[in-house]
């Protein structure tokens, strides 16, 4: 062989050994399992964890190359505690969802929350669909670093008012519009036995205090002062407390109260409390979530009760301003994050990966609905249906509820997904309720938007804030104390002296700063 | 000769006790009643055949999958753990009840200490952590496997036993376990069982713990689940739309839950009054 030969073979076998060594370590890269542990809040709290042995985690190891290690995140203030001590460890979990605003800037400001615009481009489809929406981005930047992956709400509006239809029609009362409208409704429907029963037991207005400001934000609304903010623009941004509508919309809430026409017990009552009376057919008018009213299990005892009785969904009142509001909404849903530990143990792409395959698909109908033909079918629209489905293995049956605890990463609030989350059903005289149409009725009413409220950080006396309040604006809704020019001043200086004015400054400011302000 | 009745001051004084006593026994057993009563309440809805009394809560519960698990993972935390936690007391106390124990005051005070000024919660699972013991059982009864407060309790009632029986058994060639076994146990059945007691109503209640050590939702005992079941009945607006009605009002299931986290110290409590009550009083008295 010559010795040019010799070189070119020496050269072209060293080449075949660099390549097939860089092919290897390519391939092993792709192949590298990544261990990925998530942690999520149950979807259904009270059924356990999915075991060991789920098929999905051996689907997700050799389809993503994830060893995936789902955990059930304890929720509310115990689970605010524990992901505490885990960030006090440096062990918090690589992706987990954070539901605490004020716990979330935190642990941005301690940078144990990684950067997560980067991996976004890793999930083409998902990030189209779920984080292109640039004032839900805005909430999970923190100081210009997108440190949260913010999903919208698959459902907001979902509040709005309902009427008895029925009562309306057997008084010969049209729908009321105006706030005066609504009082002499309300009046009617306490005073003239609507329900028929010869027994003075019906009110026209049901309240469910343990909603802000205290389940009257229609009245609020109607007067422009709904929610905790003005946030009409900079010049006016402050608490609607200050506001002189604040003092005009508390003052006809007293009206309404003096009238006698809202369940004397409203003060006190806890959300149970009033959704037991509204079901047995004692309240009007009344405000609720249409999945709490129009559900077919949560409808079923109000249907029991009152075969023939129509709730409709109803607009808000109008205020003398021509302003009206269901309520506050903010669409921002659930919020995801990856710890700086898993980010920069190059993790990133796996949790992509596994965000993606969760969007659509096999992973979507694996995470929300199980195994096809096995707990679920499709009908003829390609909507999820239980038809020729075993009860016992249906998707949304008590046995299966740990199969699909992490629904929270597929669901994605489609019409299909919708239709088969909300199902139609018939009532006990075989009218049909359409839940979603019930949602998609209090969608369209006016809502206040307060999604932006969510990047002001809570005063340092945050508690005695509300506290102050809360407290006056009840007293003054009963009547405990008088609202004059005296008292009210009185309330609206005590503002300051919890430093209610350096809080509106700093909310402000960060208000402005976040270009949700102008 | 022995007075049947006392004087009339004795008399009033008595009423005035007894009056205040039955004060107690209401302010305790009415709200005790309620709960109760409302856990047996039925869904009342007008127009309806209602029943005088539905244990439609409690067969609502029971049904739940995670249910019959969670009472036995707090039935395993309740047994390990107050053997665990009766093991180690009564042989600190045993050991520190001897004034003859070299260090005793140093070792006292460092135990007071911890009585005083608790590590906090981080240094807590951080300790847990390093130790690999994080999702497991006893990471739930290590931490608290001695409470000083009963470990004081237990040592005041030790040194009240007279020295001399201990000196007279190691005569006859008993070692310090056997003194402890046959001469010292056996005359400890009141502040055993009282310790005993405030243990397994500690073990039986955890619920704090198990949250932050545990993650695996397999191992979470009773209260836990309790509460998660009840959350999940509570935010009945934010779940699927198809799932079933329940059968029981929410105040019913809250009410049930807490019969039924009660109930097992409810049911030992009354067998051992006697000796708690007499257990609690020798421990802090001196002859």
């Amino acid at each position: 062989m010559k010795r040019s030969n010799k070189k070119t073979a020496i050269v072209s076998a060293i080449t075949a050994c660099l390549a097939l060594s860089g092919l290897a370590l390519y391939s092993s890269a792709q192949n590298a399992v990544t261990d990925l542990t998530v942690w999520l809040p149950a979807g259904s709290p009270e059924a356990g964890p999915p075991p060991a042995d789920w098929e999905v985690y051996k689907t997700i190891r050799e389809k993503l190359n994830i060893n995936l290690k789902f955990v059930v995140a304890p929720i509310g203030a115990e689970g605010e505690t524990k992901l505490g001590a885990l960030a006090a460890a440096n062990d918090l979990p690589d992706l987990f969802e954070m539901r605490n605003r004020n716990q979330f800037f935190q642990f941005a400001a301690q940078k144990l929350l990684g950067n997560v615009k980067p991996i976004v481009k890793f999930m083409p489809q998902r990030n189209l669909e779920r984080y292109k929406n640039d004032d839900l981005n805005l909430l999970a930047t923190v100081d210009g670093t997108m440190v949260g992956l913010q999903e919208a709400q698959l459902l907001y509006k979902r509040t709005s008012l309902l009427i008895r239809q029925d009562w309306l029609d057997k008084l010969g009362l049209k729908t009321p519009t105006t706030l005066a409208e609504f009082l002499n409704v309300a009046k009617a429907f306490t005073e003239r036995d609507p329900d028929g029963n010869g027994k003075n037991d019906t009110y026209g207005w049901g309240i469910n205090p343990d909603w802000t400001p205290g389940g009257f934000d229609v009245v609020y609304g109607a007067y422009g002062v709904q929610g905790v903010w003005n946030l009409s623009n900079a010049a006016n941004f402050k608490l609607n407390a200050r506001e002189p509508n604040f003092r005009k919309a508390t003052e006809f809430v007293n009206s309404i109260i003096d009238a006698k026409v809202v369940d004397p017990d409203w003060a006190t009552l806890k959300t149970n409390d009033f959704r037991t009376r509204w079901k047995q057919g004692r309240y009007g008018i009344f405000a609720e979530d249409f999945c709490a009213a129009m559900c077919s299990f949560n409808y079923a005892p109000f249907d029991a009760s009152n075969p023939t009785g129509a709730l409709k969904t109803l607009q808000p009142p109008v205020g003398p301003d021509g302003k009206s509001s269901s309520g506050t909404f903010a669409a921002a849903g659930t919020l995801l994050v990856a710890s700086k530990k898993a980010i920069d143990a190059g993790k990133g792409q796996a949790i992509a990966r596994l965000l993606e395959w969760a969007n659509s698909g096999e992973g979507y109908y694996a995470l929300a609905f199980g195994k096809k033909g096995v707990n679920y079918n499709f009908d003829k629209n390609a909507v999820i249906t239980l038809a020729g489905i075993d009860p016992a293995n249906a998707y949304n049956s008590a046995g299966f509820l740990k199969f699909t605890q992490m629904r929270v990463l597929a669901l994605n609030g489609r019409q299909r997904e919708l239709a088969a989350r909300y199902p139609i059903f018939k009532t006990s005289n075989g009218r049909t309720i359409v839940p979603m149409d019930f949602y998609r009725a209090s969608f369209a009413t006016p809502h206040t938007n307060i999604i932006s409220t969510f990047l002001i950080k809570p005063a340092s006396n945050q508690a005695d804030l509300d506290r102050y309040i809360n407290e006056n604006r009840i007293q003054f809704q009963l009547g405990q104390k008088p609202i004059n020019d005296t008292t009210w001043n009185q309330f609206v200086s005590g503002l300051n002296n919890l430093r209610a004015n350096e809080y509106e400054a700093t909310a402000k400011q960060t208000l402005i700063t976040a270009g949700f302000l102008k | 000769m022995v007075k049947s009745f006392g004087s009339r001051g004795d008399k009033v004084f008595d009423f005035g006790i007894n009056f205040f006593l039955i004060l107690v026994l209401m302010v305790t057993i009415v709200p005790l009643s309620y709960v109760v009563l409302v856990s047996v309440a039925p869904l009342v809805l007008p127009g309806q055949p209602t029943a005088l009394l539905s244990f439609a809560a409690y067969s609502e519960l029971l049904a739940q999958p995670s249910f019959l698990r969670a009472a036995l993972n707090s039935f395993v935390l309740l047994v390990g753990g107050v053997t665990l936690n009766m093991v180690l007391t009564t042989l600190s106390a045993f050991a520190l009840s001897r004034k003859s124990l070299p260090g005793r005051g140093i070792i006292l005070a460092f135990i007071l200490f911890t009585f005083l000024f608790n590590a906090g919660l981080i240094p807590q699972f951080l300790l847990v952590r390093s130790l690999g013991l994080l999702d497991t059982l006893p990471s739930v009864v290590l931490p608290g496997a001695i409470s000083v407060y009963n470990l004081l309790i237990m040592i005041a009632f030790l040194q009240n036993l007279p020295e001399s029986l201990g000196e007279a058994a190691r005569i006859d060639g008993a070692s310090e376990f056997q003194v402890l076994w046959y001469v010292m146990l056996p005359l400890s059945k009141p502040i055993l069982l009282t310790v005993g007691l405030f243990y397994a109503v500690n073990n039986w209640n955890e619920f704090f713990l198990p949250i932050l050590f545990l993650n695996n939702r397999d191992l979470m005992p009773l209260p836990v689940v309790l509460r998660d079941i009840l959350t999940s009945f509570n935010s009945a607006e934010y779940i699927d739309g198809n799932r079933q009605a329940s059968i029981a009002s929410p105040e019913a299931l809250k009410m049930a839950a807490v019969v039924l986290t009660t109930l097992p110290m409810l049911a030992v409590y009354p067998w051992i009054q006697s000796h708690f009550t007499k257990g609690v009083l020798l421990g802090g008295v001196k002859e």
